[in-house]
């Protein structure tokens, strides 16, 4: 064999250099690891639903409806009142007209559907 | 590798971990932004639903519609108390059970007196075993009503005062049976005071009494006819329909808004909360949608409510016809939340322009006067007009037909009627009104048959 011969056979297998299109490749996968875009939209959503939450409370706070006391919190303060006016007092009217309100809840559920504003017609 | 670049090096530092938070929060935060933004957006659309309804002039909530205030009961409650404590007793008697025969006996082609003793009985015993309930109810029908107590709507309240004013109903029929004409007459007048109780309490039904019997089966005196006609004549007030709808739709934005945007700092802390469960708090904004198409749907019924008889008649017809409870829409399906169900303020508004009541208090304030008539002259008027100014000052209207009411003399007896939600003149013949008795529900509200009135009998025995 030449040495011409085998100095083609070694050019057959010498190494080469990588392709020029890996570089580009390693490039494009670690832009998809990057995290801010991913922290930024998270900072940004939880911005807007702070923003909307407020707003949100803002409008319901904005709406005056004149509502007064509820017939919970005045029949409460009677049966608070009735019962000594003291925080134990209190505590008693409140159980009283929640345990009421459960049983009439489901009394109402169990027995008469809801057909018109009424409730129940004869 | 010799040439990678500083900015590819840079990248290949950045934490996984720390991206797999940022990813996560960025899943976790998007449902939450969109669900405030929801929320936002459907809370902008009821308050302008309300702002719409304030800038009509009417109420949004139970203290306006009462005219700016809360009912402040007076000291003792006037009587209030008296009904509450007739109710509690009432509670539970069941008296339609009793009565409804006696109603199908009355409505009958030809009823005689011989089918109306056994059926008198059942009702003559309840009635003796109810003496202390109507004594309440007495002494509330002599006193000045203004609105009952706060918190007294949570347990027996409503149901007890129905069941209180079927009582007195009952005791008309037992009174009128034994011939007892004046104190009859007297327990009518018990039973349109007991309205005032219903109205307060939100009965949506419609509060029959008894004059027809009274008139057919006794002969009451002079004066008690004339406190009689008086008494039905103070109960003419067509206007109470709408207010009172209007009244049920404040109770409806009070509602909504105290259970999905209120809070109540006196309240006990269960109420304090502004949602009741985690359910509800994801759920709000979409509860809020169906709210909002709910007082949508009102708005329009109110304008219809609006109008103007015999016009109400024809087109509140068109809407409850399609919005009968067993003929939805296509497509429309029941609300797991009866609150944002169609059917709220429909069945309201079937109450709203039903001219049913109107029309028997009517009717039955003219057969008063026809009784006067007959009894200062031995016959019955050859019309209406023959009454007019003597013993009523103008021939009451027929909001069915916007002319006046017709009457229907006959051998055994006579009819005042409207033309009914039909609108047609049937010749008096008051069937629907059996069929009314016979159906429970708002479906009798559908019921558009025949013409509705009284019947007086007259026996010739």
């Amino acid at each position: 064999m030449k040495h011409s011969e085998i100095e083609d056979l070694l050019r057959k297998y010498r190494p080469v250099g990588p392709p020029a299109e890996l570089r580009h490749r390693i490039l494009a996968m670690t832009r998809v690891l990057r995290v801010w875009p991913w922290a930024t939209a998270a900072a940004a959503l939880l911005i807007l639903g702070i923003t909307f939450q407020l707003a949100t409370r803002h409008e319901v706070a904005g709406a005056d409806l004149n509502l007064g006391p509820s017939a919970v919190a005045r029949v409460t303060d009677d049966l608070t009142r009735m019962l000594g006016g003291d925080l134990r007092a209190r505590e008693l009217a409140e159980f009283i007209v929640v345990e009421q309100q459960v049983h009439s809840e489901t009394t109402t559920a169990s027995t008469q559907p809801l057909n018109g504003a009424g409730g129940v017609q004869r | 590798m010799n040439d990678a670049s500083p900015r590819a090096v840079s990248a290949s530092r950045v934490s996984p971990r720390l991206r797999r938070v940022a990813i996560a929060a960025f899943v976790v935060l998007l449902p939450l932004a969109a669900h405030s933004l929801w929320d936002y957006v459907e809370v902008r659309r009821l308050v302008s639903e309300i702002e719409a309804i304030r800038a009509k002039g009417e109420p949004v909530s139970e203290r306006e519609a009462v005219g700016g205030n809360q009912p402040v009961p007076s000291k003792e409650h006037g009587a209030a108390s008296y009904y509450l404590a007739g109710a509690m007793l009432a509670l539970g008697t069941n008296p339609s059970g009793a009565i409804t025969p006696i109603r199908e006996w009355l409505l009958a082609q030809r009823p005689s007196r011989e089918k109306l003793d056994p059926l008198a009985g059942p009702l003559r015993e309840l009635v003796r075993n109810s003496n202390d309930a109507l004594l309440l109810a007495d002494k509330a029908a002599e006193l000045p009503f203004d609105g009952f107590p706060a918190g007294t709507e949570y347990s027996y309240r409503t149901a007890g005062i129905s069941e209180l004013s079927e009582l007195i109903t009952a005791r008309t029929l037992t009174l009128s049976q034994s011939g007892d004409a004046d104190a009859a007459v007297n327990s009518v007048i018990s039973e349109l005071q007991i309205r005032r109780a219903l109205r307060d309490a939100r009965w949506m039904a419609i509060s029959g009494h008894q004059v027809s019997v009274v008139l057919s089966l006794t002969q009451p005196s002079r004066q008690a006819l004339v406190r009689l006609q008086a008494a039905l004549e103070s109960e003419d007030k067509p206007e109470r329909q709408l207010e009172d709808f209007l009244r049920e739709r404040a109770r409806y934005v009070e509602l909504i808004w105290r259970r999905y945007y209120g809070t109540d700092p006196n309240a006990p802390s269960h109420y304090t909360l502004p949602m009741r469960s985690v359910t509800e708090t994801v759920m709000r904004p979409w509860f809020t949608h169906n709210a909002v198409n709910v007082l949508r749907l009102w708005a329009q019924l109110v304008e219809v409510a609006k109008t103007a008889w015999p016009d109400k008649a024809r087109r509140s017809a068109a809407i409850l016809d399609t919005n009968r409870p067993e003929q939805r829409p296509s497509g429309a399906r029941r609300n797991f939340n009866p609150l944002l169900d169609r059917g709220f303020p429909v069945g309201a508004f079937s109450q709203a322009v039903d001219a049913t009541q109107l029309v028997v208090d009517r009717a039955s304030r003219v057969a008063v006067a026809i009784e006067r008539f007959r009894r200062d002259r031995n016959t019955l008027p050859a019309s209406l007009l023959d009454l007019v100014p003597q013993y009523l000052r103008e021939i009451p209207g027929d909001p069915y037909s916007g002319r006046p009411l017709l009457f229907r003399p006959a051998k055994d007896g006579y009819t005042v009627y409207s033309v009914g939600p039909n609108q047609q003149d049937d010749q008096g013949d008051l069937s629907s009104e059996l069929q009314r008795v016979q159906q429970q529900g708002w479906g009798r509200r559908l019921i558009r048959g025949t013409d509705v009135g009284v019947r007086v009998l007259i026996w010739n025995d």
